[in-house]
């Protein structure tokens, strides 16, 4: 089922970040969001996983199981990266498929270092693993999922990425150019958002 | 702390009155009489229990509300007037007060109770207030049980709020609790023995029964903070085992 937005709404105070908006996100693919900053993409992914009430506005389609890499990465510093994984899956997935992902992400000699003591780059990785490992997810929303990580990583971070979202429904926040591009290819929608008008 | 005893003893030898200022070792040797005494350790034992029962309840209950309100506003508005009156009555009102509605025995319960009940709930509130909201979004994102949530989330962050409650309603639970006693001279406690003391101008006695308030007040302060840390410390050990 496809994910559509009819005429939604949403200001803070007096500033109105989404303005009659009308989209529709195809089932089992993947949709890049894209546009000047406070245009609203990260209201709109808030709005996507109910953290966030739009003012007016109809949304139909959203599954119920969603996940989701935010601009922060929100991990649990003092747990492990296996242990980040784990508190969000309880035993629904191994601890052995944990660690293999993880490996396969480059983070085999921090497996089991409390989060704190990592990069900016290996937390993001950690946060990805998390959202995409997560189990049953109808949806997955990814807010600038690449940030913090250098070329060589990024291209490898990919390709583990694309595998696994590959045919399902994905939604993510990005500045750069070339990230659609990383995330499927030419399969991948683009979606340009623009400021309301005041 | 050797110079002020040593202070307190030239004083007391230079005024020579011994009704208006004991020396200190006249105190010690005084405390140490008592130690002997038949009925010290029940008289200990008594207000201990009561004390110590009113800081137990009023750390449970603060705690629990708190955590509630923080989560409930409406909660938080329906506890406000009470909490509110709760801080701004002088304890010698609330101890008058409670003489007319409980027994004498039962009184220092109620009183250690009722000045700890809002120590507690203020700061815990003030830590569920300022939890991490964006791990919180994470967690409910990612459907954690409340379980999880309490003990990832919560407790970790709520651990400073905690201790530094406990360490403030320590002191301010024994001392409204033996203020109660000695308005309220429940037989066989130390308020009771305090109060005598005054009725027979034992200033010895006065001296000895209150260091040994401070001795049984600070003793269990540093259990409590203790068992508090050692508590967090296994609780986040634990949580970490069992996933």
């Amino acid at each position: 089922m496809n994910i559509v937005i009819e005429s939604l709404n949403k200001s803070f105070g007096e500033k109105k970040v989404l303005q009659n908006f009308c989209a529709e996100f195809a089932e089992g693919k993947v949709t890049a969001l894209m546009g000047p900053s406070g245009c609203g993409k990260t209201t709109l992914l808030r709005i996507l996983l109910g953290l966030e009430q739009a003012d007016s506005g109809r949304i139909t389609g959203v599954p119920e199981n969603r996940s989701a890499v935010f601009q922060e990465n929100r991990l649990f510093e003092a747990f492990s990266a296996v242990d980040n994984l784990r508190a969000v899956m309880g035993k629904t997935v191994s601890p052995e498929h944990i660690e293999k992902e993880l490996r396969a992400l480059g983070l085999a000699g921090s497996l089991h270092s409390p989060v704190r003591s990592l990069s900016g780059g290996m937390k993001r990785r950690v946060a990805l693993a998390r959202a995409v490992l997560f189990p049953g997810w109808g949806l997955l929303v990814l807010d600038e999922p690449f940030k913090g990580l250098d070329e060589d990583t990024r291209a490898s971070v990919a390709a583990w990425l694309r595998e696994r979202i590959a045919g399902r429904t994905v939604i993510a926040v990005t500045h750069d150019p070339d990230e659609p591009l990383l995330l499927g290819g030419e399969n991948v929608r683009i979606l340009q958002m623009d400021r309301p008008s005041a | 702390m050797a110079l002020a005893l040593v202070i307190w003893q030239i004083a007391a030898v230079r005024l020579g009155q011994h009704l208006l200022l004991v020396p200190p070792l006249r105190v010690l040797s005084r405390f140490c009489e008592l130690l002997l005494e038949p009925g010290f350790w029940e008289t200990v034992g008594f207000s201990f229990s009561r004390i110590a029962g009113g800081f137990f309840l009023g750390l449970i209950l603060g705690l629990v509300l708190a955590i509630a309100a923080g989560r409930l506003r409406w909660m938080e508005l329906l506890l406000w007037p009470y909490v509110t009156t709760v801080k701004a009555v002088p304890v010698a009102s609330f101890i008058i007060i409670s003489l007319v509605w409980l027994s004498s025995r039962q009184l220092s319960i109620f009183i250690s109770f009722l000045m700890v009940f809002p120590i507690v709930y203020t700061n815990v509130l003030q830590g569920v207030r300022s939890a991490d909201t964006q791990l919180l979004e994470m967690a409910s994102i990612f459907r954690m049980p409340w379980g999880k949530r309490l003990r990832y989330i919560f407790l970790p962050h709520l651990r400073p709020y905690l201790q530094s409650a406990c360490s403030v309603a320590l002191g301010v639970c024994w001392k409204s609790g033996v203020a109660a006693e000695v308005i309220g001279i429940p037989k066989g406690s130390i308020g009771e023995r305090l109060y005598t003391a005054k009725i027979y101008l034992s200033t010895a006695d006065l001296f000895a029964w209150t260091v040994v308030v401070v001795a049984v007040s600070v003793g269990f302060e540093k259990l409590i903070l203790f068992l508090l840390r050692h508590g967090f410390d296994r609780l986040e050990r634990d949580g970490r085992r069992e996933l």
